[in-house]
């Protein structure tokens, strides 16, 4: 039963975000700035003009 | 992650953040040549970099660079337009960490010489330079020159890079794994500057190298 409630909830948000045209990259945290996971995401989605700052980390 | 709300703003309405591991995305970081982190990177939106930001900077800081940046206000291509016309060698310096950090080795080499060359050769300024030129040799593998370098360096120059010119000397024979010298490097390190803030550091490397077997076992 749990299960199906995730997966459904999971296909909901999956078809949210193809009508919206938002990539599944794009990853917004409760009270903190969005951010994609994919260069590639964030190129397609940035208009003409708009910058990218893209960001190395190391969790080590 | 950015929790300010300028830079939740800044990052829904003005510029497009990505955020990646460049333990995972290794094709990524070799292709904009990332190699210490947190590095960012300023792009247009077809992938080409206008500037970037190397190491922590507090978050009004970040975000203004990047807006000077979108402004052509200190990028490399500023940079090299005032060096025209101005003789500062803190510029040129700027200028060589710019290229350093893209990966244009020959690029930084011209202007850490031209800061040695346009000034007091045996001030701090020359002395970072020194120390950046040294440590091409040592990313390179070629480990004798930077050692003559390193030693030169040692011995020309007063803390602090005469001081940090050692321990790059103590890391080079690490790399090249001599534990002798490393050790006895280390050991001249602490017996020459008692009072520095790598002291802790040195005798952790004496330490781990005296007794390796300890160090697996925990």
């Amino acid at each position: 039963m749990r299960a199906n409630i995730v997966l459904t909830l999971l296909l909901v948000t999956a078809v949210m975000a193809a009508c919206t045209g938002e990539k599944a990259s794009l990853v917004r945290p409760d009270g903190a700035a969005p951010y994609y996971t994919s260069l590639a995401d964030a190129q397609q989605a940035a208009t003409a003009d708009q910058l990218i700052v893209l960001d190395f980390y190391t969790d080590t | 992650m950015f929790i300010n709300d300028t830079a939740i703003d800044f990052f829904s309405n003005q510029m497009t953040l990505v955020k990646l591991n460049a333990r995972v995305d290794t094709a990524l970081s070799d292709r904009y040549h990332a190699k210490a982190f947190p590095t960012s990177l300023l792009l247009r939106k077809n992938g080409d970099e206008i500037d970037r930001l190397v190491g922590f900077a507090p978050t009004q800081e970040y975000l203004q660079t990047f807006v000077d940046y979108s402004n052509g206000i200190g990028t490399l291509e500023d940079l090299l337009g005032r060096a025209a016309t101005e003789t500062d060698r803190t510029l040129y310096l700027e200028i060589a960490n710019k290229y350093k950090y893209r990966g244009n080795g020959d690029g930084a080499k011209n202007w850490f010489v031209r800061v040695i060359e346009s000034g007091d050769p045996l001030d701090s300024l020359s002395g970072e330079a020194r120390i950046a030129f040294a440590d091409f040799y040592r990313r390179a593998k070629e480990y004798d020159k930077a050692l003559v370098e390193y030693q030169k360096i040692a011995e020309e120059f007063a803390p602090p890079h005469g001081r940090d010119a050692v321990i790059w000397q103590a890391i080079v024979y690490r790399q090249m794994a001599d534990t002798a010298r490393t050790i006895a490097t280390f050991e001249s390190f602490i017996e020459r500057f008692p009072e520095s803030e790598d002291r802790e550091y040195a005798e952790e490397q004496i330490e781990r190298l005296k007794n390796p077997r300890k160090e697996s076992a925990e």
